[in-house]
């Protein structure tokens, strides 16, 4: 499931590293600390908001077993230390077992990240002994009829609580994702009490991300300004009443921000994503910016394409911006916002990011966003291989 | 969990399954990796991390007040404060 939502997007690590992302002496830039490794773009779910790219990828191209064993034995020596299975749905690869006991072998610390309708009992329990770490699973509403109509997947929430039940019992870290819109916000409360239910010791709460799916479901899914006052207030009231029982990670839509979210610690810092055939990219959405070539790890090893690739280097750093992010003080704070939202909206990957006041096109990506909460319809455009379908109207309940 | 669990000296924590000690050799640092977080451990972190083998928090206390010939309230106020925050954060099994 590639909804896992955190502070950058629906699924790249979030920067809790600032702390190592220091450069090194001969460099301006330090060393990765994690990778999402998108295993396959397959997915029994078809979430309107998935960060996978429109073209998604099939099972012929995807990196075979010892593709992705040599690719971790060069993240440990080039000093990552955790690792993201993530996808698609990681679990429909049947070799995830090798890939944790690999991952666990050369020191990385593993995750999955997974919509939680693809886990029997014993596969969990194997994983658990085979050094998997912690698992992320997504909640896409908490009734079962938002739930079932977001994802396209009939009946998942009761498998989600067997899949957090398991993950539990082998005595894993749980952190619940729940990608939130203006179609499920009003059931955030009840998501928390899920999270709280299911013994999970984070969830992440981000709003969703508009590049790719998304970004053809904005119309659907941009909540109104209301709703996202009521949310942050029943955040903060919710960290309080839960600190010590479950922490709230939450990330406000940056449409209706001031500043724009921080690009994970900057373009090429501190992560990389590998996706489904190999190409290495700076984040999950990168390859939703055409024009940028990436490398492959068939074809270079990680530490050359860390250090060498044009998509890894085209934005790290700061000697790329435009105006006004140039003469910002503000630029090694939030490195210009994020370059895949700069060319969704404005068209040019190293424009000023539009969630920024400073933007020119500030006003307007406001004022849209006002509109289409408002006035927008509510069908959904599905994420599937066979082009798009759309939902039948919601059933009001 | 349904509560905040505040630590008492005579509970005994471990690291939880899913919290990891771990040396980075690329950037020389000691670690503990837990999800979506690395934390830079200081010596003593590592060192009281390293003594949560099953003795309670007290026993702990008694120990490290010999071995590092320290007043026991100046060590209990720094390792109790670690510790409650690496609770609350899930990052520790609690047995009471
Ligand atoms: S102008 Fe650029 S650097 Fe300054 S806050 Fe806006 S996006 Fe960030
Ligand atoms: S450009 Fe930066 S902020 Fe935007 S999706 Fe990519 S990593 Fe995230």
């Amino acid at each position: 499931m590639k909804d896992a939502p955190q502070s950058e997007g629906q699924s790249a690590p979030k920067s809790q590293f600032a702390l190592l992302g220091a450069a090194s002496p001969d460099r301006s830039y330090g060393l990765p600390l994690a990778v999402l490794a998108e295993l396959t773009h397959r997915c029994p779910l078809q979430c309107p908001y998935c960060s996978n790219p429109i073209q998604l990828e099939r099972a012929s191209r995807e990196l075979s077993t010892e593709d992705w064993c040599r690719a971790m034995d060069q993240m440990a020596d080039l000093g990552v230390l955790q690792i993201h299975f993530s996808g698609g749905e990681p679990c429909i690869r049947k070799d995830l077992e090798d890939l944790v006991a690999h991952a666990t072998k050369v020191g990385l610390y593993p995750n999955l990240i997974t919509s939680g309708v693809m886990m029997d009992r014993e596969r969990m329990m194997r994983l658990a002994d085979l050094g998997l770490a912690h698992v992320q699973i997504s909640i896409q509403g908490a009734r079962a009829g938002t739930s079932d109509r977001i994802g396209g997947f009939k009946n998942a929430l009761p498998k989600k609580f067997e899949t957090a039940a398991w993950v539990k019992e082998a005595g894993l870290a749980l952190t619940i994702n729940a990608v939130m819109h203006r179609q499920n916000l009003d059931e955030l409360p009840e998501i928390v009490d899920i999270a709280v239910q299911m013994r999970a010791e984070r969830i992440e709460v981000a709003n969703v991300q508009y590049y790719g799916w998304a970004l053809k479901n904005r119309e659907a899914l941009m909540p109104t300004i209301a709703q996202l006052k009521e949310t942050t207030a029943f955040v903060e009231a919710a960290r309080a009443r839960l600190q010590g029982i479950l922490s709230i990670d939450y990330v406000i839509p940056d449409y209706y921000a001031k500043r724009p979210k921080q690009c994970m610690g900057g373009w090429g810092r501190q992560f990389f994503n590998i996706s489904p055939s190999g190409n290495v990219l700076p984040c999950h959405a990168a390859e939703t910016i055409t024009g940028l070539k990436f490398d492959n790890i068939r074809e270079h090893s990680l530490e050359w394409i860390w250090h060498n690739s044009d998509a890894m280097s085209c934005f790290r750093g700061t000697g790329w911006m435009p105006e006004p992010c140039r003469s910002c003080p503000l630029k090694e704070v939030d490195f210009g916002g994020c370059r895949c939202q700069a060319f969704a909206l404005a068209g040019r990957a190293d424009a000023t990011d539009p969630a920024c006041e400073k933007s020119p096109l500030h006003a307007s990506v406001f004022e849209t966003a006002m509109a289409e909460s408002t006035h927008g319809h509510d069908r959904l455009i599905y994420r599937n291989f066979s082009g798009t379908k759309e939902a039948p109207l919601p059933q009001k309940d | 969990m349904s509560e905040r669990i505040t630590l008492t000296e005579a509970m005994v924590v471990r690291l939880k399954r899913s919290s990891r000690l771990r040396f980075d050799k690329a950037r020389g640092i000691h670690t503990l990796l837990v999800p979506e977080r690395v934390v830079v451990l200081n010596e003593s972190s590592v060192m009281i991390i390293e003594a949560l083998d099953g003795r309670s928090i007290g026993a702990i206390l008694d120990d490290f007040a010999v071995k590092f010939t320290a007043p026991r309230e100046v060590i209990a106020a720094d390792l109790l404060k670690m510790l409650q925050d690496f609770t609350d954060k899930g990052y520790l099994d609690i047995t009471p």
